[in-house]
């Protein structure tokens, strides 16, 4: 006869591991896409954004204001974890101010651009591929090629720009007073590096 | 003023030219690349995002369905596909790439400043011209890892971005009367032709089967997005619900990783790439480099990009692309007696498949 006992020890063994075999079976089934708690997290990351500055610089050739340099910064919403380290689209306001050799101007828009910072740096490093819109005032001064030579113009000014090139094209109309003869609009043209 | 105008332009174009090359040759250190380098990840642990990537596509779709419902009505499957697209389209990248290089929650290498300059110096495409490389103009794409498989976060701008102009290729086809089958070899065969052209070779040098893979799939992706047997979104009772979430491990294969699946180089590329692909011998033989080939190798099947790419190789319109496998290039110089034949006994070719 049978040890009784010792069979039915057996048996509950085995009866207790059955469920946990089940599981191991349904554990190479194909597991959910996402957890609750992952998409939680991802969503808690991509929701929570912060607004940050980043200065820009250019310097360029154009018409009117011949060599001149800008400095200014792109104000821009963005999830507040992102490091920028490989790249960022910074999507926001742009303001800028730009001396130059025949005059100067006051530039204020909307900026797209997918660009870098160097760690602890404040201002844009690489600047990958962007444009702008920007709404501008020039005044001209010294040996500006206008007549007259000095004036002020308002206007707008769209920028286009590349790893290593930033091209921009505008048009400018005269506010100031001028003899008769002087023409009312400019259009403008310019070729440098930065955004 | 003619003659003042005539001055401004002579001085406009000096200037430009100028320009153009000091800041070209001043900007040598800008960008690092527009492609990917799954090789500088070999040996270097990635936790597994298929759950994170999954989390983020899913989220998405919940604020699609979210916009559908609170525009109301129902409305063609194409137009929920465009608005779908339209949602993470950005200025040159997909807003699922931007997100995955950028999120704490994606584990990706090169991670960080540190493990960024160790990238710069072993970047396979390192060795050519930051200048005259337009591949190089762009940021390169950090390497992940989903259900297994490592591939560039560029593969997510092609899966959900470039796919879509496969898709709309396919659907072109469809509304001319193609049968799937048709339509679908079109809208390959027309994506092939962009990635020669103007998206690939022509322009970077570099024709990556794995980008043409990553298509390929997103191209499918979109079609189930709104159609088929099992949609993702659907319309029933008046209202859009999420019927079936999205999941990467339908779509993502070996062929997405592109130090398995190799690209196609043009001549003057490939003299700078493969001195830097050559480093990588040694590391055939690292357990986990070893492991990962022979389950891709377990999971590789045939796919219809690479028998298109097989008829183009057939009537020598491209060059093979296993000749510019590592194992390929590794039993190049052990043939040639500096390497002893270390890949040659791997068992874990590519090429042999």
């Amino acid at each position: 006869m049978p040890n009784t006992p010792l069979a039915v020890g057996a048996l509950v063994i085995v009866l207790q591991a059955l469920p946990a075999a089940a599981r191991e079976v349904g554990d190479d089934a194909r597991a959910e896409p996402s957890s609750s708690e992952t998409a939680d997290r991802v969503q808690a990351d991509v929701d929570e954004t912060s607004l940050r500055w980043l200065g820009i610089a250019r310097v360029r050739y154009s018409i009117p204001l011949d060599f001149s340099a800008g400095a200014g910064a792109v104000l821009a919403r963005m999830p507040a974890s992102y490091d920028c380290t490989t790249f960022c689209e910074y999507r926001g306001f742009v303001a800028q101010i730009e001396p130059g050799s025949a005059g100067g101007q006051l530039g204020v828009g909307y900026a797209r651009v997918i660009a870098t910072h160097k760690p602890r740096s404040a201002f844009l490093n690489n600047v990958y591929v962007g444009w702008s819109a920007r709404a501008v005032l020039v005044r001209t001064w010294g040996d500006s090629e206008l007549d007259p030579a000095r004036q002020t113009l308002a206007g707008f000014e769209g920028q286009f720009a590349l790893p290593r090139l930033s091209f921009n094209l505008g048009v400018l109309r005269r506010i100031s007073s001028a003899h008769e003869d002087a023409d009312r609009y400019v259009y403008t043209a310019g070729i440098g590096w930065g955004f | 003023m003619p003659g003042a105008a005539r001055t401004a332009s002579r001085r406009f174009a000096l200037a430009a030219l100028v320009a153009a090359l000091l800041l070209g040759l001043g900007g040598a250190g800008a960008a690092p690349g527009l492609e990917t380098d799954q090789f500088f990840a070999w040996g270097r642990h990635l936790e597994d995002m298929t759950e994170v990537l999954n989390a983020r596509v899913n989220l998405e779709l919940e604020r699609l369905v979210a916009d559908l419902n609170r525009d109301g009505g129902e409305r063609p499957c194409q137009k929920v596909r465009l608005r779908f697209f339209k949602r993470h389209r950005m200025l040159f990248f997909d807003g699922f790439e931007t997100w995955s290089v950028n999120s704490p929650l994606v584990s990706r290498s090169p991670l960080g400043p540190e493990e960024m300059r160790e990238f710069e110096q072993k970047y396979i495409y390192g060795g050519t011209s930051p200048l005259f490389d337009t591949g190089r103009w762009m940021p390169s794409s950090p390497t992940v890892e989903v259900n297994g498989i490592r591939l560039g976060t560029d593969k997510l701008t092609h899966f959900l971005g470039t796919a879509w102009y496969y898709h709309r290729w396919y659907r072109k086809a469809r509304a001319r009367g193609a049968t799937p089958a048709e339509a679908e070899d079109r809208a390959v065969r027309r994506g092939l032709r962009h990635e020669i052209t103007i998206l690939g070779r022509a322009v970077s040098g570099v024709l990556s089967l794995a980008d043409l893979e990553a298509n390929y799939e997103g191209m499918w992706f979109y079609e189930r997005l709104c159609a088929g047997d099992d949609p993702h979104v659907v319309h029933e009772g008046g209202l859009w619900r999420l019927r079936g979430p999205f999941d990467l491990r339908d779509y993502v294969t070996p062929e997405w990783d592109e130090s398995w699946q190799p690209n196609i180089y043009v001549r003057r590329k490939w003299g700078k790439v493969k001195p830097r692909m050559l480093g990588y011998c040694p590391m055939l033989e690292h357990p986990r480099v070893r492991a990962r080939r022979r389950e891709y190798a377990k999971r590789d099947r045939v796919t219809e990009t690479e028998e298109l790419i097989d008829e183009m190789v057939t009537a020598g319109k491209l060059p093979d692309p296993s000749g510019f496998s590592i194992e390929s290039v590794c039993d190049e110089v052990a043939n040639r007696g500096s390497v002893r034949g270390r890949a040659a006994g791997s068992g874990l070719r590519r090429a042999d498949r």
